[in-house]
């Protein structure tokens, strides 16, 4: 049921604040001439009338989650400061802002809205635009004169074209312009010491990555999934670094030194050009997620023990040598992925490892025994394949374990026998279950082949060799 | 039932519920569940003697087996690396 509410003096109103209204459908701001802040948050409203005549005097405008879908004329809002409109259901073009040259902040996130990022160079006391999750078309303006810029948000649209210069943008703190089709090469970051976040992931840029040793406050650095190519720069300096994703480009040379970095929690550089050796990972105890799969990497894999934080270490289609290093006291450990590599010397022990979920390291040269796989009860892949194995440590499987593959190594009938009464005793009866020994093994003798025929009657594909 | 894969034959084999099917080191194959469409094990080249409640699929090359899972639209898990 739809309400009026009548004001009898407007022109004395200077101040109108509504929140979490569900009936609410239009305002009338004819004769609100000293209207000053317009509030109206999270509400059904949909129109905004006589908005052309309202006062000029207004200065902040927060529309934040209605309904509204049209864009108003602020041409003659001299003394606009703030304008939220996020999280409408605005269509059309943004409208010039040129007309107010005081304002600081910008937001009109989350909406339909579609046309160019309008001129903002006469703004020059800008402090935050958000655009970001529009439809929005053509390029970035220039921002040069915006010296008090702290936050341009213009991710998840439709933009073309580079980013625009931000050498003069010194107060700039946030940049995200994270899943557009921008092209050309990243701008200079030389200066913008107070910069925390860059995101420009998910476009078409080329060229290097910038110099990045003077921003001393850097916490996100994002880039993947573009056309960027030469060397990663020096990180060394960046000691508040946390997450650095720079995969799916053709970045080649070596990475970096990451010694300093010890806030560093993600390193994610997969499917690039990187050669040379994984640098010295100690002391880096924040760090989750190391992820360089898919290079050119050689040498050997550095010391993992006190990354007590490790989560995933994948680094598997590469060209790595020498041992798994020890994963003693890798309790929060989840994923390790080394497989496709030239790894030799013995597995690691898996002991205490128990929220390992996936081992996975075929394809290597490892030798000796398959290790315990006792009492790890998040372990669900175990895949050692095409490897020199030679025996099973045995004990227990977790019965959520629902692949191993041990195929093409040289197990004799004894470690097979032993790995398939350890996969009868755990009785797995839900999922995909996958169980390979064959290959290159020796076939499974007496209860070994009673216990094969077990897994399948329970649903398990199993492969063995015949004596 | 034992179906043992003929080498020189370059079509696949498709063979619901394998029991001890040999395969060579030089043939491809996989296995997938018929009734999800998922892929329990991905195309690969093992010998041995496989069983399954699954389908085998086995042909001579991996791009047969592309095709397959292709036509067929097949799931990969949602855990392949």
């Amino acid at each position: 049921m739809s309400q009026t509410i009548e004001i009898t003096y407007p022109e004395q109103i200077q101040k109108i604040n509504i929140a979490n209204g569900t009936n609410l459908y239009a305002i009338d701001l004819s004769n609100f001439n000293n209207l000053v802040d317009l509030t109206c948050t999270n509400t059904t409203l949909q129109k905004i009338y006589g908005f052309d005549g309202a006062s000029t005097l207004i200065s902040g405008i927060d529309l934040k989650n209605n309904q509204i879908d049209t864009f108003f004329n602020l041409s003659n809002k001299t003394n606009l400061r703030y304008l939220n409109l996020a999280q409408n259901q605005l269509i059309g073009y943004i409208p010039a802002l040129s007309g107010s040259p005081l304002l600081r902040q910008f937001f009109c996130s989350r909406n339909n809205l579609s046309g160019p990022i309008p001129q903002l160079s006469s703004l020059t006391n800008l402090v935050e635009f958000k655009c970001e999750s529009n439809q929005l078309t053509g390029p970035i303006p220039a921002l040069s004169g915006l010296s008090f810029l702290k936050v341009f948000l213009c991710n998840n649209n439709l933009l073309t074209g580079s980013i625009p210069a931000l050498s003069a943008t010194t107060n700039l703190v946030y940049f995200y312009c994270a899943f557009n089709q921008l092209t050309g090469p990243l701008p200079s970051l030389s200066g913008l010491t107070k910069l925390l976040v860059f995101h420009a992931d998910n476009n078409g840029f080329t060229g290097s990555i910038p110099v990045l040793s003077s921003l001393t406050n850097l916490v996100e650095f994002k880039c993947e999934s573009n056309q960027l190519t030469g060397p990663i720069p020096a990180l060394s300096g960046l000691s508040n670094l946390s997450i650095f994703n720079c995969n799916t480009n053709r970045l080649s040379g070596s990475i970096p030194a990451l010694s300093s970095l010890t806030n560093l929690t993600e390193f994610l550089c997969n499917t690039n050009r990187l050669t040379g050796s994984i640098p010295a990972l100690s002391g880096l105890n924040n760090l989750q997620q190391f992820i360089c799969h898919t290079n050119r990497l050689t040498g050997s894999i550095p010391a993992l023990s006190g990354l007590n934080n490790l989560q995933q270490f994948i680094c598997n289609v590469n060209q790595l040598t020498g041992p798994i290093p020890s994963l003693d006291g890798l309790n929060n450990l989840q994923q390790f992925i080394c497989s496709t590599n030239q790894l030799s010397g013995s597995m690691p022990s898996l002991s205490g490892l128990t929220n390992l979920q996936q081992f996975i390291c075929n394809t290597n040269q490892l030798s000796g025994s398959i290790p315990s796989l006792n009492s790890l009860s998040a372990l669900q892949q175990f895949i050692c394949h095409t490897n020199q194995l030679t025996g099973f440590a045995g004990g227990s499987v977790s019965n959520i374990l629902g692949q191993f593959q041990a195929q093409n190594n040289q197990l004799t009938s004894t470690p097979v026998n032993a790995i398939l009464a350890a996969f009868v005793a755990a009785n797995n009866t839900t999922g995909v279950r996958v169980l390979n020994l064959g290959g290159t093994n020796s076939a499974p003798t007496g209860q070994g082949i009673t216990d094969k025929a077990t897994l399948v009657s329970r649903g398990w594909t199993v492969t063995t060799n015949l004596i | 039932m034992k179906i043992y894969s003929n080498q020189n034959v370059n079509v696949e084999q498709v063979i619901p519920f394998p029991d001890e099917v040999h395969t060579t080191d030089q043939e491809w194959w996989m296995i997938y569940d018929a009734d999800t469409k998922v892929i329990a094990i991905e195309p690969l080249q093992c010998s041995g003697y496989t069983s399954s409640s699954f389908t085998m699929v086995i042909s001579n090359t991996e791009e047969e087996l592309l095709e397959y899972i292709k036509q067929n639209n097949l799931i990969y898990s949602v855990n392949k690396i």
